[in-house]
């Protein structure tokens, strides 16, 4: 495909050449947003390893569905959706699983990740000693505090937030109206500032940490 | 944030602190904002919460199984390549089957009826099979093959025959023996006892205009390739690189690992009519799904029986049985918002409407932001 594969193609252009059989622009389109759909997705599943399974499914899903890509939609706007989807569903899967294993470690299965709560299995799973002190004291307490948003209300921050998704791309994404979208925002911002303020996530941590970094 | 400013002065109060509001309502905003200490308030509130939360970095994304979905894209693009029609609309076309072969009912409608009266077995067939989904036309001769347009219409199933890959054309082997179960008692005595199907009004009031479901949560897949390229098992193994412990859970399941996909194909051939997809190996099934599966694919074959007319029922009402024992084996997450999303569609279409309000209330209530739920919210709003 030339030229478009160089970085000013769009995503759109990219998709489109790959559903016109450009298996490059497949490859360079994934690496686009990768990290970005990775990172999106592992906030809101709070678990890296199930993350990469829904990482997985979304590209797989990116590919099978690409000869449905209409032209006139934004790529972002269409993979985040499919991300979500999958998110949606897997939350919903882990939701059943916790709920049936709730009695486990009694009845005499495996202790310990079984058992342990989101916020726990979040915080083990990130953490990096390699990241600094800041990042012990810090990153915990702020994935507990997004963990603790109800779901609705932790994918729009999550999108907004660090996907930097507009909120009437965000109403598509979530099926819902931008209204809905900002009014859940709203309650976001709201239930965040209590719970950092809770844990102690505010000034003195927060200077720490710009110390650190 | 403890007084907060009414909802069009805080939605402006959001579009601003995230930089959205164009130039012009920005300085309107912020002479706003000079005068308003509640919203000055809710803004540094905004600030303060955006300021810490920024503090979390980055997760390095994982690149497990990247050259393995590269496989999985070439192939892809080389079958898109290859077949380079968009297929859109054809969640509409997947309808005129059914629809055609309820117009051609009309036509022949009373020779089979004729049949039915005159024979006492097929008679009490007839009532149960108003229960049990069973089609009358199940035990009748097979002879008559469906019209032109029948067959122009599910064609896209046909031609799967000759151009499916060799996992469904082994499951179509199969299918021989169980086509029986497909459409007998047998099946849905087992997993749905005829009691607990709902007796059917004969006639009841006419629906609402089909709606056409649109785009689901995601696009249809692409179009399956004609052979299965050795390279496509290989990209599979990127999704059971990186399977966690939960995965592995559900890989355990009773269904063997090479018909795994078989519980979701079924339902992407459903979606895409022809257009049926070498699909991963992404979630497990059971065996029972996996057996579906084949009498799905079966009952795509199922020869004509007593008339084109209820054979081209029989496909709506055999579909019903199917999906119903694909939903009596508890399925999870996507697979289940399809299986509903269908029953909602061919409970509707065959005029069960109380099934048809159960099914798409419990797509509603367990997918309540899919598009799916959308069509079924707008199926159960006007009542018919």
């Amino acid at each position: 495909m030339g030229g478009l594969l160089e970085q000013d193609a769009s995503d759109e252009e990219l998709m489109l050449a790959f559903r016109a059989g450009d298996a490059r622009a497949f490859d360079a389109l994934a690496r686009r947003h990768h990290a970005a759909i990775f990172n999106f997705i592992v906030r809101f599943v709070g678990q890296r390893e199930r993350a990469q399974d829904v990482l997985q499914d979304t590209w797989l899903k990116v590919i099978r569905s690409a000869s449905e890509y209409a032209a006139k939609a934004k790529f972002r706007t269409w993979v985040f959706t499919i991300a979500r989807n999958l998110c949606v569903d897997a939350a919903r899967k882990e939701k059943f699983r916790h709920a049936e294993s709730l009695d486990a470690p009694r009845r005499g299965h495996e202790e310990g990740a079984a058992g342990a709560v989101l916020g726990e299995t979040i915080a083990d799973s990130t953490f990096d000693p390699e990241r600094g002190a800041h990042n012990v004291t810090l990153r915990p307490l702020l994935l507990q505090a997004l963990q603790s948003l109800p779901e609705e209300q932790r994918e729009v921050f999550l999108l907004r937030e660090y996907s930097g998704i507009p909120f009437k791309e965000i109403a598509v994404v979530t099926g819902v109206s931008e209204n809905t979208v900002k009014s859940r925002m709203r309650y976001a911002l709201e239930a965040l500032r209590r719970r950092l303020a809770e844990l102690g996530v505010d000034g003195d941590l927060l200077d720490e940490g710009r110390a650190a970094g | 944030m403890n007084s907060s400013p009414p909802h069009s002065e805080a939605d402006r109060l959001l579009d601003y602190a995230y930089g959205e509001l164009s130039p012009t309502e920005k300085d309107a905003f912020e002479t706003h904002l000079h005068g308003c200490p509640t919203c000055s308030e809710e803004l540094a509130s905004i600030r303060g919460v955006r300021r810490a939360m920024a503090r979390l970095e980055d997760e390095p994304a994982p690149m497990q199984g990247w050259e393995s979905l590269k496989v999985y894209a070439e192939q892809a693009a080389r079958r898109m390549q290859a077949e380079p029609t968009p297929r859109a609309g054809r969640r509409w076309r997947q309808w005129l089957a059914p629809l055609t072969a309820l117009a051609a009912a009309g036509v022949v409608a009373g020779v089979a009826m004729d049949v039915l009266e005159q024979s006492p077995t097929l008679s009490e067939r007839r009532a149960t099979a108003l229960q049990s989904a069973e089609p009358p036309a199940a035990t009748a001769p097979q002879s008559l093959p469906p019209p032109a347009d029948v067959m122009a219409a599910q064609g896209s199933r046909e031609e799967m025959g000759a151009g499916a890959p060799k996992d469904v054309v082994r499951l179509r082997k199969k299918s021989k023996t169980v086509n029986d179960d497909v459409f007998g008692h047998d099946v849905m005595g087992t997993n749905k006892p005829a009691t607990a199907a709902p007796a059917r009004p004969a006639r009841e009031a006419p629906p609402t205009p089909f709606v056409d479901k649109g785009v689901s949560n995601a696009p249809p897949p692409v179009a399956r390739p004609a052979e299965q390229p050795k390279a496509f098992d290989e990209a599979m193994e990127y999704r059971a690189g990186g399977m966690s412990k939960s995965s592995k859970h559900e890989a355990t399941a009773p269904a063997p690992a090479k018909r795994t996909p078989a519980g979701k194909k079924t339902l992407a051939e459903r979606k895409e009519d022809s257009a049926a997809e070498a699909e991963p190996a992404l979630r497990g099934s059971s065996v029972a799904g996996a057996a579906s599966e084949e009498n799905a694919v079966a009952g795509t074959r199922a020869p004509g029986a007593l008339s084109v007319a209820p054979s081209a029922n029989v496909s709506l009402q055999g579909r019903a049985a199917q999906l119903r024992v694909l939903l009596a084996n508890k399925p999870q997450g996507e697979a289940l918002q399809d299986i509903l999303s269908e029953l909602c569609d061919v409970a509707w279409e065959l005029r069960w409407y109380s099934d048809a309000r159960g099914y798409c209330s419990r797509l509603v209530e367990e997918f309540p932001n899919s598009a799916n739920a959308r069509v079924a919210r707008e199926r159960l709003g006007p009542p018919p």
